[in-house]
């Protein structure tokens, strides 16, 4: 049950950090001083008193790593939120700590150092954490940071790509060449979400992914869009 | 390899432990020509028949793209034999010509196939249409396929049947396709075989981990026919659940499965029915 859970609140957060633009989620700066401060006001932090310093010190380790707090603070009121035993709650920011550290390397290495400073960059790090999260792998991740692909379109194209592999295992050799056709196709970054049940219908359908894959890369290289590859998975499916 | 108990119209029930082996071959010559090959063979034991029944398959297919059409020419054999289909095997043609736009096409699907059994046939179709993205998500369908059949015993019939399709790709894993049409056949006299429209709706929906869960609904009213389904109405319904057991090697799916049909005559009030459970498991290599 606990797995379900974590899958459909995982997927629940892709399919709203698709839809709603990050920088209108998070417009305010968060320091370690606003996490205490929280811990010490906020009536859901009560159980989680006697960790507070534990989880400040969480929060004062990732400044030092030069990481922006936003998303750690996020990931507190959710565990808050979920009335997480007090045990697991800082192990879970550590993870998430971990992982945001991880994203940030992919995305630096990437899109280059001055990534940050992009106005998509919290939401990269927040899709990436997730998709990590949700157990798409970081050769996954790099292969979507490209300079080719830019990083206002990855944060488009990763949460459906995770939500695939979730469904099948995307094969990696077959997704760099998806995506690099992806990257170089007319389809707005609006419509990437239409690949999750394009992806679905092919599985439902006993095409091998590295077959669904090879068929959608080569359309969008013949300069095709959804409704050739939609026809064209339909004709290959079994019935 | 699974097993199916089933209910049929006359209200027998019998059980039919199957096994199929699936062969799936794809090769991508270049980025625009793909040669693909299916092989599939399906047989076991059903207790209401006296004869081993058995579904054998294989077809061949070809497609070409550029950045403006699509050319695809498959070719197939079959060789059946069910409680509902007598022995007989068929072969079949067909093709597909498509003019591609950014946000639409237009298509031809011409298509041959001719039945060996107790009453051999030759049938011969042209499809039309034309398909078009409505929005993000959406795509429909409008076409129109008109079908000549010749029979061993020197009959003929012509079917109509046009028909509107509606599919929904949302960006969440589901996906759903409404179609509906209306098909009349005919007599090289004129005279009505049979007519009927029809609605039909399937869904393949992903839950969570490890699960597809596929509904396919079908419902037909009939007008006119020379049989007793004068007037009649049928639901068909199917479902099917397909669970991916972890820790293993490879891909393995437990499948849970069922299927209702209901008719009613207007000249009949009784319905028959008929309808089936069905528990397997399919390993993939």
């Amino acid at each position: 049950m606990g797995a379900l859970r974590t899958n459909l609140l995982v997927a629940g957060l892709m399919v709203f950090f698709l839809v709603v633009p990050l920088p209108q989620v998070f417009s305010q700066e968060v320091t370690p001083d606003t996490v205490r401060a929280w811990l010490h006001t906020e009536p859901m932090a009560t159980p989680y008193q006697d960790l507070a310093p534990s989880i400040v010190q969480v929060f004062e380790a990732a400044r030092s790593d030069g990481l922006p707090l936003e998303l750690l603070f996020d990931k507190l009121k959710e565990g808050a939120a979920k009335k997480v035993p007090s045990g697991r709650l800082k192990p879970a920011l550590e993870g998430e700590l971990n992982r945001l550290l991880q994203v940030r390397k992919v995305l630096q290495e990437g899109f280059g150092k001055d990534v940050t400073k992009d106005p998509f960059f919290l939401q990269g790090m927040k899709v990436g954490s997730l998709a990590l999260r949700s157990g798409f792998p970081e050769e996954g991740l790099r292969i979507v940071c490209t300079p080719s692909m830019g990083l206002e379109k990855m944060v488009s194209l990763l949460p459906p790509l995770a939500e695939m592999h979730r469904i099948e295992t995307l094969p990696l050799q077959p997704l760099s060449s998806f995506v690099q056709a992806l990257s170089a196709s007319p389809i707005p970054p609006s419509q990437y979400g239409t690949f999750v049940s394009l992806y679905l219908k092919a599985t439902a359908g006993r095409i091998p992914p590295q077959d669904t894959l090879r068929i959608m890369t080569d359309v969008l290289k013949a300069g095709g869009g959804i409704l050739q590859i939609e026809r064209e998975l339909a004709r290959r499916s079994r019935k | 390899m699974e097993g199916a108990l089933e209910k049929w119209t006359d209200g027998e029930r019998v059980y039919l432990p199957q096994g199929w082996v699936d062969v799936s071959v794809s090769h991508f010559v270049s980025e625009s020509f793909s040669l693909f090959g299916d092989f599939s063979a399906k047989g076991g034991w059903d207790t209401g028949m006296e004869e081993i029944p058995y579904d054998v398959s294989g077809s061949f297919s070809g497609s070409l793209r550029g950045e403006s059409f699509f050319v695809a020419l498959e070719g197939g054999l079959r060789g059946i034999r069910t409680h509902d289909t007598p022995r007989q095997l068929e072969a079949y043609l067909s093709s597909n010509l498509s003019y591609i736009m950014a946000e639409s096409s237009l298509f031809l699907k011409p298509f041959l196939k001719t039945v060996r059994g107790p009453t051999d046939s030759t049938t011969m179709a042209l499809e039309g249409g034309m398909e078009k993205l409505l929005g993000e998500g959406w795509m429909g369908s409008l076409s129109f396929r008109p079908a000549l059949t010749y029979y061993s015993d020197g009959s003929s019939e012509v079917s109509l049947d046009p028909k509107l399709t509606l599919d929904w790709f949302p960006s969440v894993p589901l996906t759903t396709n409404i179609r509906g049409g209306w098909n009349r056949r005919f007599l090289e006299n004129s005279d009505v075989r049979g007519e009927s429209v029809y609605g039909a709706m399937e869904m393949i929906w992903y839950p969570t981990s490890r699960m597809i869960l596929q509904l396919d609904t079908t419902l037909e009213k009939v007008y006119r026919a020379f049989t007793a389904t004068d007037k009649g109405l049928t639901l068909d319904s199917e479902l099917e659940l397909r669970v991916g057991l972890p820790y293993w090697k490879g891909s393995c799916e437990l499948i849970f499965g069922g299927g209702y049909e209901w008719r009613v005559y207007s000249e009949d009030p009784s319905a028959e029915d008929r309808w089936f459970v069905r528990v397997g498991i399919e390993w993939r290599l």
